[in-house]
Order: structure tokens, then sequence, then C-alpha cells
């Protein structure tokens, strides 16, 4: 079995070792080396990767984990917001007591999400999931002394805890189906006959991918979390794990024939469960962390769109790809904002386009891209998705998308509105510093929502392995 | 060339940001230079315009490629006159613009954004390109009525923005239908409107036709999905009121040519009943709405439902297939494409000739005006003329638009054209009422001191004004492009 074929994998986990190793030997003052260690382990995971975009796809590791191009491309979209993260930690976690441990955490979670991207064994979902859940559990709660932080990490460990063990059980009853763990295998032996057992494991393991992924009803713990963490966490989480989780129930999907198992229906209930409530919930909402919470949960629902178009359309899977590009580039781009200003009223960023007006265009162009306003990266995915439920035959999901991208923009112009609007600036604005890594990350994210969106010329050609 | 005339402002955009807060004249200049330059390249276009030559100054990059899109523009002779008339009155807005100095870098950088937005939306040959230019107007118009406009300004942008993106979004659902309808799947707009994808009937067809109808019908906008204009029209600074009601309403009935007649034709016939008493909904009903404003710029707002009103009744008209003559269908879609340029210059110069009253007496209130014409003759010129021409006044371009429409729809349908002549009397009336209540009259002390019009305003007016005299007094010369046009449409329709 060839290292070689997982090596972006093995230069995460080799980094991740290393950061926590060098960390320990490092003064203080110099602990912020590790924020280089990681962006160079990141870059050499994407250097690993690259090539590989040219080889056939293919099942590695006792074909265990899927080496194709939806795993890479989700990959390189994953390394590269992890880049942003980091940037975003740097003022935040500088001269932190646990300054480097923070960020083998942030490279091991990144690994769970990498081994769930690409999972095509169900026990390979389970440990990205649990790997990628309990690095996060400490990065949420990595300033202990806060209570806020506490209450963010409580809420967040226990939902992650009941639906892990619900999507264990599912698994299980899966495997006791089918005789195996191998996603194509379960997928080819699942006896029809036992619809009702496989219904019920279809739903066990839903929660536990929602978790991850964010959607209704495994969505609770995220306002909350969101809050009482920082940004640079919320970035990091509202989009890795995320995107992750739902490749991983796009390959859980495309494993069951048509025939056998109908995902789409309960998939596309869900998603249009989801979009709806998360942008609902987002309306009242004050705190942007708190809106920018529920924003991802509705992004989550469109997403799904995607995935229950998978079996209607070739160009479902291509959507969703560049969907995870779109959202990641414009949802870390608004967190960037806040995590710039250090400030999460949307009352405290009245008048921010005169003090600062990158961050205000920042914020205006991330959010835009989410409501799907061309010629954005986050208009051509939701095209793409639309497009491919109307080809599914799914043209009431496709309205309501279309419905609760309208919803959307009243609650993004809320955030957007007072810093561009004339009144009297936030009190404090005029003499606000924000960290120079954070502006940089705000703007590079701003820019690749353009870029992405004007350079649609690839939408990648992407099959499944296996 | 065509494409550098749609991407100089924003060039022109980059050139203002990169300069100092401070630096107004040099901000001022750099706008006026690009807008001027832009139609100075139109005019160039226009000249080497072959009115029977179907699309010219065609352009076509690749771009996503899996999506079937493509960069495609060009002009044919609905387009030529309105991307003309585009570049236009956005130089007009801008020498309007000349003392503006609140945030005066923001104020030209979100024009020129949206010129290029507005000269795209004509110019596109790809449904994707046009819907990206279409929806970037939105968010250029929401932030000049949000931060320039007057006191409710926000909720009338908020408003603004939200019901349009619902338009957009409708219309959004039709392109998506029309691009799943072409075989191969193609965003080219020649290329659908060459396949008739709905020829042979299917369901999606009408989902796909109230898509396009709510989306483009919201733009234009039409009787009952008015209600964002008047609010947006009142609290809008004069020059966004202008490019409103001049250049984003026109995209709207551009919309319902472009899209809707060319592509499904067909289906277009089968609710054209529905499209013209819309049209005519919207004639009768903004005429009566006008006849009850105090406020001089919502009384203008809903004659422009008005006016909007007979183009889409003549579009209507001009569908109803098995009635009237072809040269009939001609005339009304001659006449609905000359009212859009007509329209235009009109209101548009109405708008700022209301922005006039409102930099000097602060107020748009009919009641407190009053006495205006010994104190600013000019003034009370160009006003006069605007509203003639607005009225329908013979030798003026409003007249010979007109005209055309109803000889064409009474060709096809002539009791509809009896009613909608109702409109024409009701607004008749209604503008000598109003240039008796601005004009004329005892002046009141607190406006003897009024000044006349600065040379900027007169500059920015009078090529307008003097525009819609040409017009109305020798309409060939622009009659002869749209002709071009307007003929191959009918003689496709009519087979």
């Amino acid at each position: 079995m060839p290292l070689g074929a997982i090596s972006p994998i093995l230069v995460l986990l080799l980094g991740a070792v290393a950061t926590l190793v060098i960390g320990i030997f490092l003064p203080r003052d110099r602990q912020w080396w590790t924020a280089l260690l990681c962006l160079g382990v990141l870059a050499g995971a994407a250097a690993a990767a690259l090539p590989k975009l040219a080889d056939p796809p293919g099942l590695v590791f006792d074909r265990s984990y899927a080496m194709d191009a939806p795993t890479l491309w989700t990959l390189l979209i994953l390394l590269a917001g992890t880049g942003l993260v980091v940037g975003l930690a740097l003022p935040a976690f500088r001269r932190d007591a646990r300054e480097a441990e923070f960020y083998a955490l942030l490279l091991f979670a990144l690994l769970g999400a990498v081994m769930l991207a690409g999972a095509h064994d169900v026990m390979e979902i389970v440990l990205g999931v649990l790997l990628a859940s309990v690095g996060s559990y400490a990065l949420v709660a990595y300033r202990r002394a806060d209570p806020g932080a506490m209450e963010a990490v409580l809420k967040y460990y226990l939902f992650g805890a009941l639906t892990n063990i619900g999507m264990l059980y599912g698994f299980v009853l899966l495997y006791g189906l089918s005789g195996s763990t191998l996603l194509g295998e379960i997928g080819a032996n699942a006896d029809p006959a036992n619809a009702g057992l496989m219904a019920v494991a279809a739903v066990l393991v839903l929660m536990g991918l929602g978790f991850k992924a964010g959607y209704v009803p495994a969505h609770f713990w995220i306002p909350d979390t969101y809050q009482g963490t920082t940004p640079a966490v919320a970035a990091f989480l509202s989009a890795m794990p995320k995107i992750a989780a739902v490749l991983a129930l796009v390959r859980l999907v495309e494993a069951f024939p048509p025939e056998r198992m109908v995902w789409a229906p309960l998939i596309a209930g869900v998603a249009a469960v989801t979009m709806t409530w998360g942008n609902i919930a987002a309306f009242r909402q004050t705190d942007i962390r708190r809106l920018l919470g529920y924003s991802t949960i509705a992004q989550t629902g469109y997403l799904l769109i995607g995935v229950a178009a998978l079996h209607g359309s070739d160009l479902a899977l291509p959507a969703v790809l560049y969907y995870f590009a779109a959202y990641v580039a414009a949802n870390v781009g608004a967190f960037a904002v806040i995590a710039a200003t250090g400030r999460f009223g949307l009352d405290e960023h009245r008048g921010l386009v005169r003090h600062a007006p990158w961050l205000a265009v920042a914020m205006l162009v991330s959010l835009l891209s989410l409501t799907g306003i061309p010629p954005l990266a986050g208009f051509v995915a939701k095209l793409a998705l639309f497009v491919a439920a109307l080809e599914a035959g799914y043209a009431w999901l496709m309205v309501l998308g279309l419905i609760n991208s309208l919803l959307s923009l009243y609650y993004y112009l809320r955030v957007v509105g007072p810093m561009f609007l004339p009144a009297e600036p936030a009190e404090g604005l005029a003499d606000m510093a924000p960290p120079r890594a954070c502006v940089v990350v705000a703007g590079i994210s701003a820019a690749l929502s353009v870029a992405i969106g004007i350079g649609a010329v690839f939408l990648p050609e992407a099959g499944l392995a296996g | 060339m065509l494409s550098l005339a749609i991407f100089l402002p924003l060039a022109g955009m980059t050139a203002i940001l990169a300069l100092p807060r401070t630096a107004h004249g040099a901000i001022r200049a750099v706008a006026i230079a690009t807008t001027a330059a832009v139609l100075l390249i139109l005019i160039g276009l226009w000249i080497g315009f072959d009115a029977d030559g179907g699309y010219q100054f065609v352009q076509r990059v690749p771009w996503i490629e899996t999506l079937g899109v493509g960069y495609a523009v060009g002009l044919d002779g609905l387009a030529m006159p309105l991307v003309l008339m585009t570049g236009f009155l956005f130089l007009a807005a801008l020498v309007f613009s000349w003392p503006q100095s609140d945030r005066a870098k923001e104020y030209f950088a979100w024009f020129l954004l949206l010129e290029t937005a507005c000269l795209g939306v004509f110019s596109a040959m790809d449904l994707f390109l046009f819907y990206v230019f279409w929806d970037l107007t939105l968010v250029g118009m929401y932030f000049i009525i949000a931060i320039w406009g007057h006191a409710g300004a926000r909720q009338a942008a908020l408003l603004f923005f939200l019901y349009t993106f619902l338009g957009s979004l409708a219309l959004l659902l039709g392109i998506i239908g029309l691009y799943l309808s072409a075989e191969p799947l193609t965003m080219d707009m020649a290329a659908i409107a060459a396949q008739q994808p709905f020829a042979e009937g299917g369901w999606l067809r009408h989902l796909v036709f109230f898509g396009l109808l709510i989306g483009l019908g919201v733009k234009v906008p039409v009787v009952p999905v008015h209600t964002w204009l008047p609010p947006a029209h009142a609290e809008a600074p004069a020059p966004g009121s202008a490019i409103l009601a001049g250049v984003l309403l026109k995209m709207g009935t551009y919309g319902l040519l472009r899209i809707l007649i060319e592509m499904m034709p067909g289906t277009a016939q089968d609710y054209a009943w529905l499209i013209i008493v819309i049209g005519v909904v919207s004639v009768i009903y903004g005429a009566l709405v006008a006849l009850a404003q105090t406020d001089l710029k919502r009384l203008i707002a809903y004659t422009s439902i008005n006016h909007m009103g007979y183009i889409v009744m003549a579009i209507g008209a001009a569908a109803l297939i098995g009635a009237g003559s072809v040269e009939g269908r001609a005339l009304a879609i001659n006449g609905a494409v000359l009212q859009m340029i007509s329209h235009a210059l009109i209101t548009g110069a109405l708008f700022l000739l209301a922005g006039v009253v409102w930099r000097r007496a602060r107020t748009f209130e009919l009641g407190d005006l009053g006495g205006l014409a010994p104190v600013m003759p000019a003034f009370a010129a160009a006003f006069g003329l605007a509203a003639f021409a607005s009225l329908g006044l013979p030798g003026l371009s409003g007249f010979v638009a007109e005209f055309q429409i109803f000889v064409g729809t009474f060709d096809i349908v002539p009791v509809v054209a009896a009613v909608a002549l109702i409109g024409i009397l009701l607004t008749a009336g209604l503008f000598l009422w109003t240039l008796q209540r601005v004009l004329l009259g005892e002046t009141p002390d607190r406006w003897r001191g009024l000044a006349d019009l600065a040379v900027h305003e007169k500059a920015a007016l009078l090529p307008m004004l003097a525009a819609v005299v040409a017009i109305g007094l020798a309409p060939w010369w622009v009659l002869a492009v749209i002709d071009g046009y307007g003929s191959a449409l009918a003689a496709a329709i009519a087979r």
C-alpha cells in the first residue's frame, strides 16, 4: 500500500505533530513561529495534492479513502480556508500562553475534516467526525477562563456527543444489513426488503453528519457556539468541517443505487426546512456572530439542494464543489471583518465605511456573495445548484431556494446598511485599530469572492471514485 | 469598441477610488470625462451602425463553457438606441451633479459602476451576462438612493432593493428554464431565440413565462407590482431618479421584447391579452393616481407608470397573432422602442428639473410652489417644454412615439387603443394643471430670491430637451435604426 497515495494527509498529520512538539520548546515570545509553521504545512499539503489532480481517480488504503477530484478540490479549498483562518488567529492568540497548541489543534481538526471529505468507509467517516470534533471542542473552549466560551463548548460538546452516538448506531445497523463497512459494498449489498431498518439507519446517520454540516435538526449549537468563541474559530467551524461533512454525505448518497435507497426526498425536505429556518431565524439577530451563525445554517440548506439533485443531474456534484469554494471565501470574509473590528453588534459598525472603507467593502462583497448577487462567486454557485435542481425535477426546491435568497438579502442588508448609510459613526470607531492580519484576510477573501465569480471558467468536471 | 464603452466607466471608477477623498474637482473631472468619452464612443458606433445589419460590433469570448456561458456583446436596432440613450443620460446626470460635495468620491464611483451595469444589460447577448449586469444595477441604485436620498431614503432604498431583487429572482427562474430547454444547453440569446425552445409546448413554458413576466414587470414597473417605484423616486437624489426612470425602467421593457417576445413568441401570444390588460391598467391607473399627488416627484413617478404602460400595451398587442397586419405590428414595436427613448429623455429631464426646485426651495410640495415663472424664466421654459413633451404635444418626441403605438395597437386591437386614449387625456390635463401650480400665479415672497438655472444645470438639460425636439421634428434618424429591428421582429412573429 503506497503511502504516497495519501501524501497530503501525511503532510498534515506530521505537520500537526511537529507544530505541537516544536511549540513545547519555543519561548513564549517566539511561539508565533508555529503559525508560520502551520502555514507552511498547509502549503506543503497543497503542493502534495496539486499533482494528484492529474492522476486517475481511485480508492486507496484498502479502498477506504477516495482520492478523486471531489476530494482533492475540497482538500484544496479546506487548506486555503484554513490558511485564511490562521491569519485571523494570529493577532487574536498572539502571546497567548498556549499559542502553539492552538495551531496544532487547528491542524488536527483540519485533518479530521480532510479524512471526512474523502472517507469511503463508514468507520473512516466516524474517525473523521470524531477527530474534527475533538479538535474543535478544544478550539472553542480555548479561552477557558471565559464563561461564554465554556457555555459555547458545553452546548457544542453535548450536541456532538449525542449525534455522534446516533450516527454510530446508524452505521452499526448498515453494517448489520450489508456485512460491510465499505460504502460501495453497503450500497450494493443492502437488501431492499429491510427498508424500515434502512430508513432508521439513514435518519441516524443524517443526524450525525448534520451536526458537522449544520443542518436542521442538528443545528441548535451553532449560533450559541459562534457567539461564545473567537471569530477565528467560528470562521473555521462554519466552513471547514461543514463542507467536509457535506461531501461525506454526497458519497453516502451516491453509494446507494437509486432503486435501493431513496435519499433524495428526505434530503430535499431537510434542505427546504434548513434554508428557510436559518434565514428566518437570522432576521431578528442583533449580534453579527449569531446572525452569521443562522446564515451558515441557511447556506447548508442550499448545499443540500445539490445533494438532493445528485441522481438527477450531472451538474449537481460540480455545483456543490463550486459552492464549497464560494461559501468558504464569503463566509471567512464576513468573519474576518468582525475579527478585524472586534465588534459584534449591528449598530456598532455604523459609519464603518468612513473609518475603514476596505473592511466595509469586504463585508459588502462577502454578504452579497452569500446572497448570490452576480458577478460574485455565490451567484455562479447558486445558479449551478438551481439549474441542477430544476434538471433533477426539483422545481419546488429551486423556487424555495430563490425565495430564500430574497429573505437572506434582508438581513444581510441589516449588517451592511449601517456601515454605508449616513449616520453618526458608532462610538470609538474613529480610534479603532484593526489588526493588520485580519484586514489582509478580509481583503483576500473578498478578492477571492470576486475572482471565483468572474473567473468562473472552471466548474470542475468531477466524478466520484468507486 | 463596444466592450471598451461598457467597461470604461469601471476604469473611471477605479481611478476615482485611487484619488484622495477631498479632491472633489479631480473626482468630478474624471467622472465627467469618463462618461463623455463613453458617449463619444457610442456616437461613433451609432454612425457606423447599419440599420439592416442585425447584430453588429459583436464580440464573443468563451467564459464558463461547462454551463454554456460566454461573454458575448453586440448591438442591434433595439439595443443601439438604448445604449446611446444610456450614455447620454449618464453624462447629463453627472454634469447635473457638478456641485456634489457630500461623499463625492463614493457618489461618482457608484454612478460609474451603475453606468457599466446599464450599458452591459442592453449590450449582452448572453443571458448569464445579461443577468450579471441586471443585478449589479440593483446594488448601485440601492446605495445611490440610500446614501444620497432624502429623509425617508433608507426605507425606500430597502424596499427598492428587496422588491426588485424579488423580480430578479423570478427573472432568474425564467432564464434557467429557458437555458434548460435549449439544446444543447446554452445561455446564448440569439441561439435560444433561433431555436424557439417552447414551440412544442410543455408545462415548463408557463413557469418560465410567469417568471419572466413577473421579473420584468417589477422592473418596468406595471400595476400591481409598481409599489416600490413612487417611494424610490420620491426619496432618490434627482440624478438618481433620472437614471432610475430613464435607464433602469427600460431594462424591463427591453427584456420583454428581447427575451419574452423573441424567445417564446408562441407562449407570449397565448398570454398576449394578459400583457395588454396589464399595460392598459398601468396606463389608466398611473394617470389617475398621478392626478391625486401633491408631491412633484411622486407625480412624475406615477406618470412614468402611465408612460411605461403604453410600451407594455404595444408589446402585448404586437404579440397577439391573428389580428392586424404585419405593418401594424411593426408600428407598435417601433413605437414601443421609440417611447423607451423618448420617455427616458423627457422623464429624465423632469426629474432633474424637480431636483432644480429642491436645490433652491427644499420642497417638492406642489401646494408650496407656484409663481416660479417670473423668477426663474429659463427653468420655466425647460419645465414647460418637458411637460408638453410628456403630455404628447405634436412636434415633440413623446407624440411621435405614442402616435405610433396607438396606430399600431389600433390596427391590431382597436378597443384597447380607444380605452388607453383616456390615459392621454388624463395626463394632458394633469401636466397643464401641474404647470399652472408650479409656474403660474402670484410669486410668494419666499420664492422671490430664487436663482434661475445655473450653468451646469443648463448644460445637463439643454441637450436632453434638444434631443426631444429633434426626435419630435425629425424622427426618422432614430426610426430608421429602430425599424430595422421592429420590422424584422414583426415579420418573425407573424410567421
